[in-house]
């Protein structure tokens, strides 16, 4: 029995030592729906001030345990051990969502790469690797980024007999199959319907990472060496990937699309129209705001669902960093939007908190 | 069944929990402990009970046994509340362990006892002889309220029973009548007995974590609403220390309120619809608790 201050950063996010990164934004933004200020579950439970520090440590925990090194490091200091295995696909996974997010110096260093939309389907994941940097790297022609096909529409529509494959669709798979930087389900029932389709390329992508990520001595610090000889397998095992997971695909698909329509109508399902967001954007509240129209989501919408007050939603979109909520609040409200339109909610709070930041040092 | 509130559905759940439960072939004997507004014999469509708890408790000599009456459904019986003393609620002392106690020698597989609202001892001293006592609760702040309310006096009262052999009498006597004292969790409590003997310390946190409430969610309205049984019981640890079990959610039916106007349970008489799906769920979530297949 340990009351919340004593425990551990995986027993107040209520997950398991293993949990990947997406369980670890997830389950953040389930407990910050939770602890909200006008939590019924809390009601008369705690007083304000024990609310405000557990939210305060939740986001701690959320921040140590979303890097691979800090959590590492507070792994240790808390005495949690991990075997190889389990530290070679923590690492891979940092690996992937790493390079999506923030260019590395590998690609710094080649010209950006003429696109080969053959070889793009058959590396997937991959691509997300190499592609997306290089794409930052040059600013002058930003690469869309298609958020409508992370959404169930998008593996619901792959297993359905017939239907060419279309070229895009190999785009979604490594926004897909990236963990965290997709959109992380917070619904069960989309995760279930994302499932079936992607367990099998995923847990194929999951595995060849492992391996290389083993094979490379420090992967960490040099994601260079062990990529480049590791490309051939990576398309031969993608390659049959898709073809695995079609079949079994095929049987829920029927079901999976009856979830989807009714989904359609749940208020809480995101079902998005394209909006090109570079994948170097600086997340202000300019750039939200555009977001949020092109998903045809008035300002009232937005705050209804996200359950953040209008006026906060309205100062967010307006960067009136004078005027928004403290920094503990404010975090969690922006990865609620972030969620909300689609994007990834730890890439646009820390944008955006940086932004906050430095607008506060030029005004002192 | 517990909760604290009236009004929140104790004795629907009560009623439907019962035949749930009767049609998976458990014997159940239900229990309308509520003392001062009896009405689960309405809910299961028995208008005028030949034998109520009141002969029970104003004939000495009577055994609880006479004053069980059969309800129609297979597996099913009903001891109806005290209908006609108007002063049941306040029953004496040695009136409620006459009663405790012919309660716990019944042979049936299930006693399930709709509790009344409130929090007097009358009503928790029922609550915690309970293997599973059940918490109903509905996604609103007054429901909420009570409802910790409720389980925090019946943990205490609990505590009372053990307080003895830790040295603890002060600190559950102030907990339970005092303001400050209220706002004391089992954390502090064990801390305390720790300081003095650690081995002692061990020992009730083990008695302690054995209350360990069981949580309805009644007329869920939305999906958002599906979620709160889990965020209650995330934060009841948090804050209070102690484990709680989800034994799921119901919805929101018009259904229900038709089925109460005709004083039939809705599992028998909409077995289709949304509240009776989850009341059937949570008689199974029951049973997987108790290891009873099939």
């Amino acid at each position: 029995m340990k009351h919340f201050e004593q425990q551990s950063y995986y027993e107040l996010l209520e997950i398991q030592v293993t949990a990947t990164e997406e369980q670890i934004l997830d389950a953040y933004a389930r407990a910050m729906e939770t602890y909200a200020p006008d939590s019924i579950a809390v009601y008369t439970l705690a007083d304000p001030g024990q609310l405000e520090i557990l939210r305060q440590r939740l986001t701690l925990a959320m921040e140590t345990l979303s890097e691979l090194d800090k959590r590492l490091r507070y792994d240790q200091s808390i005495g949690v051990k991990r075997s190889a295995g389990e530290l070679a696909l923590l690492r891979a996974e940092s690996l992937k969502r790493a390079a999506g997010a923030e260019p590395t110096p590998e690609v710094e260093a080649k010209p950006a790469a003429e696109k080969e939309p053959e070889e793009e389907v058959l590396e997937a994941v991959e691509v997300v690797a190499e592609e997306e940097p290089v794409a930052e790297q040059t600013p002058a022609e930003p690469e869309p980024v298609a958020a409508a096909l992370v959404q169930p529409a998008a593996p619901a529509r792959a297993p359905m007999p017939g239907m060419s494959r279309p070229a895009s669709h190999s785009r979604s798979i490594p926004l897909v199959s990236r963990p965290g930087t997709a959109v992380p389900p917070p619904l069960p029932a989309r995760s279930a319907l994302r499932a079936p389709v992607h367990a099998a390329a995923e847990a194929a992508a999951r595995q060849r990472l492992a391996a290389e990520a083993a094979a490379a001595a420090p992967p960490a610090s040099e994601p260079e060496k062990g990529r480049a000889p590791s490309r051939p397998v990576a398309a031969q095992q993608l390659g049959e990937a898709p073809v695995l997971s079609q079949a079994a695909a095929i049987a829920t698909a029927e079901s999976a699309l009856a979830q989807v329509a009714g989904k359609a109508r749940d208020s809480r399902t995101r079902l998005k129209t394209v909006v090109d967001v570079p994948s170097d954007a600086e997340f202000n509240g300019e750039l939200l705001r555009r977001i949020r129209e092109g998903r045809s989501l008035s300002l009232q919408m937005l705050a209804d669902r996200t359950r953040i007050s209008s006026r906060h939603v309205e100062a967010i979109e307006a960067d009136r960093y004078g005027s928004l909520p403290a920094a503990v609040y404010l975090r969690g409200m922006l990865m609620s939007i972030a969620r909300e339109l689609g994007l990834d909610p730890l890439r646009v709070s820390r944008s955006y908190m940086t932004l906050v930041s430095e607008g506060e040092k030029k005004r002192r | 069944m517990g909760g604290g509130k009236g009004g929140i559905g104790k004795s629907l759940v009560s009623s439907n929990l019962g035949v749930a439960l009767a049609n998976r072939g458990q014997r159940v004997l239900l229990v309308d402990a509520d003392l001062g507004g009896a009405n689960l014999h309405t809910c299961l469509g028995v208008s005028q009970p030949t034998a109520t708890l009141s002969d029970f408790m104003l004939r000495p000599k009577a055994r609880l046994e006479d004053v069980i009456v059969p309800t129609g459904v297979t597996n099913l019986s009903l001891i109806a509340g005290a209908l006609d003393v108007l002063d049941a609620a306040n029953i004496k002392y040695a009136q409620k362990q006459r009663l405790l106690r012919g309660l716990q020698t019944q042979s049936v597989d299930y006693l399930i006892i709709d509790l009344g609202a409130g929090s007097s001892f009358n009503t928790l001293d029922f609550f915690i002889i309970a293997d599973h006592g059940v918490l109903v609760l509905l996604p609103e702040p007054t429901s909420v309220e009570n409802a910790y309310r409720f389980v925090k006096a019946a943990f205490y009262r609990r505590l009372q029973q053990v307080e003895a052999q830790y040295g603890i009498e002060h600190l559950v006597e102030r907990a339970l009548s005092t303001r400050e004292g209220a706002a004391r969790t089992p954390f502090e409590i064990i801390q305390h007995v720790r300081q003095q003997n650690a081995a002692l310390g061990e020992r009730l946190e083990k008695e302690l974590t054995a209350f360990r409430v069981k949580l309805v969610l009644n007329q869920a309205r939305s999906d958002g609403d599906l979620n709160v049984g889990a965020a209650v019981v995330s934060a009841w640890k948090k804050f209070f220390g102690l484990e709680m079990d989800d034994l799921g959610a119901i919805r929101y039916d018009d259904e229900a309120w038709r089925a109460v106007r005709r004083r039939r349970p809705i599992v028998l008489e909409r077995p289709d619809s949304p509240a009776a799906m989850g009341l059937q769920a949570i008689a199974d979530r029951l049973l997987a608790l108790d290891g009873v297949t099939g």
